[in-house]
């Protein structure tokens, strides 16, 4: 009965325009772009055909092949086009099938790209890269992972952005309404830390056994829980608890909206060491991340929740997501005793994904 | 030396549907609600499809939110759209007051004219541009589009109630025009 919108994928779209840059400075493709509203605000790098082949021949198939329709323009996404986005990002060509592969995740209907794009809320796409390609093209998933001062992470994280620009038309104001904007929206890439995961890497958690995947989680900046003292999970536990239960977050009235648990390694290793798994950091969240119904009903009169969640008295304890399945547990960062939360825009899912050129 | 670069953009998709045959007068036809569940929602479009009603002679039949596990920042399921097709001459839809809740909405708004529903899509004063460039990435800029005070989240009934009453001549005219 309804129609989908946005087909054509398989199918080829036209090679993109190419323009005359009569003044190759900088500045001078500042000026270009800004002429037509292209561009984050930040110096581009210049998408000559000599850079955009470079990187197109880090991936098979055919450039102009439709991969998939960014809303809410309903552009079409072809390797071509995250090629231009790339160079235009800064990106170095190996990290080609790292975009590509991106795409294909945030065009799945789960992920909600429609709603993502649009909404008032602060959401970025993160885009979390696993496998053997974090070490190949210079992900850092140590030590200020999250920024700054990698090139891989930086770029790509940034050429995901352009593409939600250019290609989907999320521009600020009349495509992209968040309110506040992100600073994350600017850049929004980190690598996991497999290495240092006592349950090994994530994406085999999700049932892809890949060398090399992504995962995409539109959440919120990065929310700090700082345990410097315990030597047991729960008093570190809980802490991430308290950052999850905050009225502010989208996954208060929304049970379907997912955290991400970024452990750093030091956190992970004391919670591994006591015996306990990955599934168990969910199920003890899952517990003690919880408010009583009567609290969330009063703040919130409507609510996106599970029928079950409707049917407790007002003195029962909710969890602040409605399956444990929904707190997802990954390792990244360096030596400290830091880890971090990321809350979800809540009516989206995240996706893994193996890299695919 | 001159530098050649390439545009960042691409092509768009082709424009997938057009606006549905508008009836000439709602007389006895059936007037349907599509709440998207935003605060004041319901009230605003009941309101405002009891009051076309009145003036010209139609009904106001099914009042429905989008259907299981749906709201404002999904579509509306396929099964509430059936029913809507079953039960519905013309829809009055909404709430388009924020960003996600307005790329859905107008999204339902699209697919219940594809089924040729002519849909009125309620949004604000702060997001009437967003509801228009949305309607317009789906080739049809010349969507119904009833625009009403912001906020409506946080208003009282007495004034949402006011602001309705205010709109029946336009929303009258806009479920009635003839397509361009």
């Amino acid at each position: 009965m309804s129609i989908t919108f946005g087909t054509g994928i398989g199918s080829r779209s036209e090679e993109p325009e190419l323009l005359e840059l009569a003044d190759a400075s900088p500045e001078g493709l500042l000026d270009l772009y800004a002429q037509h509203g292209w561009g984050d605000g930040l110096p581009l790098v210049a998408p000559t055909p000599e850079r955009v082949d470079a990187m197109l021949a880090e991936s098979g198939g055919d450039p102009d092949e439709i991969l998939g329709v960014l809303p809410p323009r309903f552009g079409q996404a072809t390797r071509r086009l995250i090629a231009i986005n790339g160079v235009l990002a800064g990106c170095p060509p190996e990290v080609m099938p790292v975009l590509v592969t991106a795409v294909r995740a945030l065009t799945r209907p789960e992920l909600n790209l429609r709603g993502v794009n649009a909404t008032t809320h602060p959401v970025a796409p993160l885009l979390i890269v696993h496998g053997e390609i974090v070490e190949r093209c210079g992900f850092n998933a140590g030590v200020g992972g999250f920024g700054p001062g990698w090139r891989a992470n930086a770029t790509v994280g940034r050429a995901v952005r352009l593409l939600l620009l250019h290609v989907g038309g999320a521009h600020p104001g009349d495509g992209d309404a968040a309110q506040h904007g992100q600073p994350s929206k600017y850049s929004y890439c980190v690598a996991e830390n497999a290495p240092a995961s006592p349950w090994g890497a994530y994406p085999r958690s999700r049932g892809v056994d890949a060398a090399s995947a992504i995962t995409i989680h539109c959440g919120e900046n990065p929310h700090n829980v700082h345990d410097m003292e315990s030597s047991t999970p729960a008093p570190i536990l809980d802490k991430c608890a308290t950052a999850m239960t905050s009225f502010g977050q989208n996954n208060a009235p929304i049970a379907q909206g997912e955290y991400f648990v970024m452990l750093g390694p030091e956190h992970a290793a004391t919670i591994a060491a006591a015996g306990w798994s990955r599934n168990d950091v969910s199920l003890y969240l899952y517990d003690r991340a919880r408010v009583s119904a009567g609290r969330f009903r009063q703040h919130f009169a409507s609510r996106a929740w599970m029928p079950w969640m409707e049917a407790v008295p007002d003195d029962h304890l909710l969890p602040m997501t409605g399956r444990p399945d929904n707190i997802r547990v990954l390792v990244t960062g360096g030596a400290g005793k830091h880890s971090c939360i990321i809350p979800s825009w809540g009516m989206t899912t995240s996706v893994t994904l193996a890299v695919e050129g | 030396m001159d530098t050649v670069v390439y545009a960042p953009d691409g092509e768009v998709g082709p424009a997938p549907v057009s606006l549905a045959a508008a009836p000439g007068v709602l007389a006895g036809l059936r007037i349907g609600v599509l709440d998207n569940g935003k605060p004041n929602a319901r009230l605003l479009l009941t309101r405002v499809g009891e009051q076309v009603a009145a003036r010209t002679g139609a009904r106001l039949g099914l009042v429905t939110d989008k259907g299981p596990g749906a709201n404002a920042a999904t579509p509306c399921t396929a099964a509430v759209l059936e029913r809507i097709s079953d039960e519905c001459d013309v829809v009055l839809t909404g709430t388009a007051d924020c960003g996600s809740c307005t790329s859905w909405s107008v999204h339902d708004t699209i697919q219940l004219e594809h089924l040729g529903i002519p849909t009125a899509v309620a949004t604000t004063t702060r997001f009437v541009d967003l509801t228009r460039r949305v309607a317009t990435g789906f080739g049809v800029p010349d969507a119904r589009i009833e625009v009403f005070p912001h906020p409506l989240g946080g208003t009282d009934d007495d004034t949402i109630i006011r602001w309705a009453d205010s709109a029946i001549d336009d929303v009258v005219a806009l479920l009635t025009r003839p397509e361009r």
